[in-house]
Formats: structure tokens, C-alpha cells, sequence
């Protein structure tokens, strides 16, 4: 059952220097209980795509358009105040910048019970326990004590522990982790990665997980989408990505990982700089760095097709080849 | 825990404040004798008696045929008692001089202190929060104005329209607020408007960058993604987290004011310590404009030693060691 659609999202982003497409005609599903990896470089729009599904930018500068249905509903039709509802309620995010992301100024506790008090109008008392029970439940010792700190007293792996408390404490129905463990320590970052299978399996929680990390995707993730230049170039389960690659970028990423069986001098990149999204090429945005490009390559953008049954690319190569 | 640190970081405040003042008496007795004119000379009057006699008598009467050290030995002693001197004019009590002054220049300041807080925090939030809207716009161009505009000019402007052409408010008196509290309010709008239009400007502007520095930093994203209502982002998230810079513009502001008013009382008749010392000056008058600066100082300290407590009660990240 698909909780999550998201049909042709296109998010254009006005700056100093003139328009861009930060999200560029993205369709994706997200299924119940599942956890949806979304892979790709800085800079590449998945971050991007979560902040349109949480319509977290600037209304000013942004346009979105397309659809994001949830729960029958198109969130970009939404008012303000049914978005609202919906954020931190039935869809909650948790950020990569954990130093900064919670309020220095405000209890930790405080923090975690603004949400339960406003979505499920909780008094102070009830949503005070049920903080204390969810600091517990993300593994922070000492809940009762740690309730009254402030963000500044607690380390960058508690920190995001309490944003993990904070996200799931309406138990939404889906969870967008962007990059949620980039800035914190290995160790740690094993941790909270259990900590989010704990709670998929707990609560059927949706997760989508951003990262560009291909080890944390294939080891938490059920499928993947790769994200090039805002467009979505392949999308599959993280066996069809990782044993059978089709898209020359995937193939790309794949190669880049270093690997402890092999002794090699240089690690490999893929040649070439992703485009200026200022000035963006006709054809298949990936074309000119790669080494599969056809003639047909830089005259339109490829379609999307289904290369197995789950497994999609847009590659006119894949057409060719395949 | 934090409550005893917290003790002993105002302890340790309160000690340095201490210090600053001690350093502050040594500097205003300097600096009162080094600059030109001769309280003897003030005394006497241009066509008093200049006999050596009469001068040395005068300068005995006044202490100040002792040594610099000895006479500030003195005026220290006398201001720790609370004692800070006569009038060279009149021989009036200086401590009961410069507290009525305080008074009023303090009834002033608060008012055009208070005019500001009202006006600038929402519209400098407003502003920072809708960079760029017409409201900004106009908050903008409003307090750019005003920041150009010196007071004088600021209050001779008021002066034209209010005094002289509609005829609705005096322009230059003042009267104690419990013998007349009607003429007394009459006469304090035209300067604390004066006042308090400059104030509204500087503060307009420190809450609408700080507002816009919140607006875009992650935590507030964060209180978004929860789902949380404008009104409880603005409130809990946002003026929250200016207010330790408020506190300081406000702080400063008012500190600064103590003796800043002189041009704007000046201009006003609004008697109160500002123009105070600018007679003492003209009339150098040693031990009040002593007096009054002392006070000042003393004041500058207090408000100083309030905005450190209010940080740590605001901001639980500021070191307590």
C-alpha cells in the first residue's frame, strides 16, 4: 500500500542569479513500513524534495508544483493551516545539523512536548511524561533529569536523539531523515541507524531516508532512488541498485566506494562536474561526463522505463543496451 | 546547581562593577581639573574682588589649596557617606541636586524608552520576519530617517508643527509631575516623542536583523517541521531568541540616555540632569558636575550589572565560571 505519492514534483527556486530547478519533474512512492532511501551528491535535490514534501521553503522564493498525495490528499493544495496538522504530526523530518537544529533557549523536554500539546492537545503533566518515556526510548539516560536541560548541555549523538524524540512523538505515519547521521561520529552513527530500524519496526513508520552514504542506504534501506541533477535517474529494491546497476551513473557511485578486497593506488571518480543548474544541457543531464553517451544522448531528456519489474531508469542507453 | 553559580557570577560582577567605579571617581576628578576655567574665578565673578588675599581665602574655603591626592581623598570619602558636596553656585546640597534631576530625566527616558519597546519589537519583527515587504519597506525608509535626523532637528520639527502651528502642546517648560500632572504630560510628549522617535529607529533595526538571523537559522525550520502554529513560532522560537540582544540594545540605550538627553532637554526646557550639567559646566561648577557624572557612572554600572543577570536567566549557554 502506497503512502506516499508523489507525481511529477518540480520545485523552481528563485535566487540572485535567475531561476532554478532545485526538483525537476520527480515521481516517487513510498510504501507502508518501508524505508525509501533517496542517494545523490550535494547539491543534487534530495533535500530539496524533502523540504517540498514538508513545503518547508521560503514561499517567496520557491514554487512547487505537481503532486504529493497523502492520505488522499494533495499537500500542495493544503491550506497553511492543514499543513500545519499534517507536519510534525503525520509527517515529521529530522535534520543533519544537529548542533544547531534544536532551540538553544528551550528545555530539551519543552522541545519534545510542543508538538504532543498543539497535534494531540495533550495537557502540560501528560505530555511532560510521555517526553520522559520518549527520551527514554531514544536511549538517552537519566530522562527525568535530562528533560529540563538545555540542547547545549548534550553531545551532537544526544542531540539527535532528542530530534529523533521530537519526530516521532505524534507516531507519524512517515519519517524524513535527511542525512541524519552525516555529522556525527561512526560509532554513534551505528546507533542511531538501530535506532530507526527499531522504530520502522515498532510503529510501521515510513522512513525516508536521505543520505549520500551508498553503505548507510544499503544497509538500512528496502529501495533506493538515485537523485542526478534534481531528476530521479534510477529507482529499484537496494538489490536491483546494488547487483544490477543500469543507469552509468549508479554504476558511477557504485564504483566510487572504496573497497577493503582490492589494493588500489587511486579510488575512482567519475570524470567530469555536475552541470550549473543555472545553464542545464537540452539532452540527458548526465551526458557529457558519461562514458556510455551516445549521439541521440544530448537531444532530449530521457524517459523513464521500467528495466524489470520495480527497477526504473531514464537512460536512453539503457534503451540501447538493454 | 545553577542557582548557587549564579549567585556567585553576580558576586563576581558585583566586585568587578566595584572596581570600575573606583577606576571611574579617579577619572572624573581628573579630568574635571584638567579641563580650562577656574571654579575661584566662577566664584568671585568678573567684577569681584581678585585680591591675593580673597583668592587664596576662596581657594582654602574650597579645598583647594591642598594636594590633588588629598582633595580627592576627601570628595571619595564624602561621596562613599553619600555626601557629594555643595553647589560652588549656591551652596546647595549636590546629592539632593542631582537626584531630583535623576528624577526627571529618568520620567522622560522611561516614557521615550517605553514609546520604543511598544513600537520597535513588533515592527522590527514584523519586518525581519516579511524582509522585503512594502511594510519593510516603509519600516526601512521610517528608520533610516530618523537614524539621519539629529534630535535637535528632530525636535525643532515638533516644535513647528505641534507648538506653533496647531497650537496643541507647549514647547519649552517643565513642571513635577505631582503638582501638575495634566502640564506635566503636556510638556513631556514633545521630548519623549523627540526621543523616542530616534529610539524607535535604533531599535527597529537591531530586532529586524536579529529577527532575520532567527528566522533562517535551523530551529526555527525545526519548530516548522513540527507542525507549530505562526503565533507559537513567533512568540516561543523567535522573540525568545532576540531577546538577549534586546535586552542589551535596551540596556545600552538607556544607560547611554542618562546623559545623553542634554541637547533634547536643552532644547525643551525639560530641566532634568542633562541640562543640569550643562550649567555646572558653564559655570564649572567642579563639585556638581563631579556629582552628577558620578552619578551617571554609577547608574551605567547598575544597568550593566541588571543586563548580565537577565542574560543568565535568558540564555542558559552563557558560562556561569
Amino acid at each position: 500500500m502506497n503512502i506516499l505519492e508523489i507525481k511529477n514534483l518540480t520545485t523552481e527556486l528563485s535566487g540572485d542569479r535567475g531561476i532554478v530547478k532545485a526538483v525537476d519533474n520527480v515521481s516517487l512512492t513510498l510504501k507502508k513500513g518501508e524505508i525509501l532511501g533517496l542517494v545523490g551528491e550535494s547539491g543534487c535535490g534530495k533535500s530539496m524534495t524533502s523540504m517540498s514534501i514538508m513545503q518547508l521553503l521560503p514561499e517567496r522564493q520557491s514554487k512547487i508544483s505537481g503532486e504529493i498525495i497523502f492520505d488522499g490528499n494533495n499537500l500542495l493544495d493544503l491550506s497553511k493551516k492543514q499543513m500545519n496538522e499534517i507536519r510534525g504530526n503525520k509527517i515529521a523530518m529530522i535534520f543533519q545539523d544537529v548542533m544547531t537544529s534544536l532551540n538553544p533557549l528551550m528545555t530539551i523536554g519543552r522541545q519534545i512536548m510542543e508538538p504532543m500539546m498543539v497535534h494531540k492537545g495533550m495537557s502540560k503533566a501528560e505530555a511532560r511524561t510521555e517526553a520522559i518515556r520518549l527520551l527514554d526510548a531514544v536511549g538517552i539516560p537519566m530522562p527525568e533529569k535530562r528533560v529540563d536541560e538545555y540542547p547545549n548541555s548534550l553531545s551532537g549523538g544526544m542531540r539527535q536523539r532528542v530530534m529523533i524524540a521530537i519526530a516521532i512523538s505524534c507516531k507519524p505515519k512517515i519519517l524524513i531523515a535527511d542525512e541524519p547521521t552525516t555529522a556525527l561520529d561512526v560509532t554513534i552513527q551505528a546507533q542511531i541507524l538501530e535506532l530507526m530500524k527499531k522504530i520502522r519496526e515498532e510503529n510501521e513508520t515510513s522512513i525516508i531516508m536521505i543520505s549520500h552514504d551508498l553503505g548507510v542506504i544499503s544497509e538500512m534501506c528496502d529501495r533506493a532512488a538515485i537523485m542526478y541533477c534534481g531528476n530521479i535517474v534510477e529507482e529499484g529494491t537496494i538489490d536491483q541498485i546494488f547487483e544490477n546497476p543500469v543507469h552509468p551513473y549508479t554504476k558511477g557511485l557504485l564504483k566510487s566506494i572504496p573497497s577493503l578486497d582490492k589494493q588500489v593506488d587511486e579510488l575512482y571518480s567519475i570524470p567530469g562536474v555536475v552541470p550549473n543548474l543555472y545553464n542545464l544541457p537540452v539532452g540527458c543531464k548526465f551526458a557529457d561526463r558519461c562514458p556510455e553517451a551516445c549521439e541521440e544522448c544530448s537531444k532530449g531528456r530521457p524517459a523513464r522505463f521500467e528495466v524489470e519489474p520495480g527497477h526504473y531508469v531514464s537512460c536512453r542507453g539503457g534503451i540501447v543496451n538493454g | 546547581m545553577r542557582w548557587s553559580s549564579t549567585l556567585k557570577y553576580i558576586c563576581k560582577r558585583l566586585l568587578m562593577s566595584i572596581a570600575v567605579l573606583f577606576i571611574v571617581t579617579v577619572m572624573i576628578f581628573v579630568i574635571v581639573r584638567l579641563s580650562p576655567g577656574d571654579p575661584v574665578q566662577s566664584r568671585i565673578g568678573p567684577y569681584g574682588d581678585y585680591s591675593e588675599e580673597n583668592v587664596a581665602r576662596i581657594e582654602k574655603e574650597l579645598g583647594l589649596d591642598k594636594p590633588m591626592v588629598v582633595q580627592y581623598g576627601i570628595w571619595l570619602k564624602d561621596c562613599l557617606s553619600g555626601n557629594l558636596g555643595v553647589s560652588l553656585r549656591n551652596g546647595a546640597s549636590i546629592t539632593e541636586i542631582v537626584f531630583d534631576k535623576l528624577a526627571v530625566s529618568l520620567e522622560l527616558i522611561t516614557v521615550a524608552i517605553l514609546l520604543a519597546i511598544l513600537i520597535a519589537i513588533p515592527l522590527g519583527i514584523i519586518s525581519g520576519i516579511k524582509s522585503g515587504s512594502p511594510i519593510d519597506q516603509a519600516a526601512s525608509v521610517f528608520s533610516t530617517g530618523f537614524l539621519a535626523m539629529p534630535s535637535f532637528c528632530t525636535g525643532l520639527l515638533l516644535i513647528v508643527v505641534f507648538s506653533v502651528k496647531l497650537k496643541i502642546l507647549p514647547s519649552n517648560g517643565y513642571v513635577p509631575f505631582f503638582e501638575n500632572p495634566e502640564m506635566n504630560i503636556k510638556y513631556l510628549i514633545l521630548p519623549a516623542l523627540t526621543l523616542g522617535l530616534y529610539l524607535i529607529a535604533v531599535l527597529t533595526r537591531f530586532v529586524r536583523s536579529e529577527t532575520m538571523e532567527v528566522v533562517s537559522s535551523n530551529y526555527v525550520r525545526t519548530a516548522r517541521a513540527k507542525g507549530m502554529p505562526s503565533g507559537i513560532v513567533n512568540k516561543s522560537h523567535i522573540l525568545k531568541n532576540i531577546s538577549t540582544t534586546l535586552v542589551t540594545v535596551v540596556g545600552i540605550e538607556f544607560a547611554t540616555l542618562l546623559g545623553g538627553t542634554v541637547i533634547v532637554e536643552q532644547l525643551f526646557g525639560w530641566s532634568g540632569l542633562g541640562w543640569y550639567i550643562c550649567q555646572s559646566v558653564s559655570n564649572r561648577d567642579y563639585p556638581a558636575v563631579q556629582g552628577s557624572v558620578l552619578i551617571i557612572a554609577v547608574a551605567f554600572v547598575l544597568i550593566n550589572l541588571l543586563m548580565d543577570i537577565l542574560y543568565v536567566i535568558l540564555d542558559p549557554r552563557i558560562e556561569l565560571e
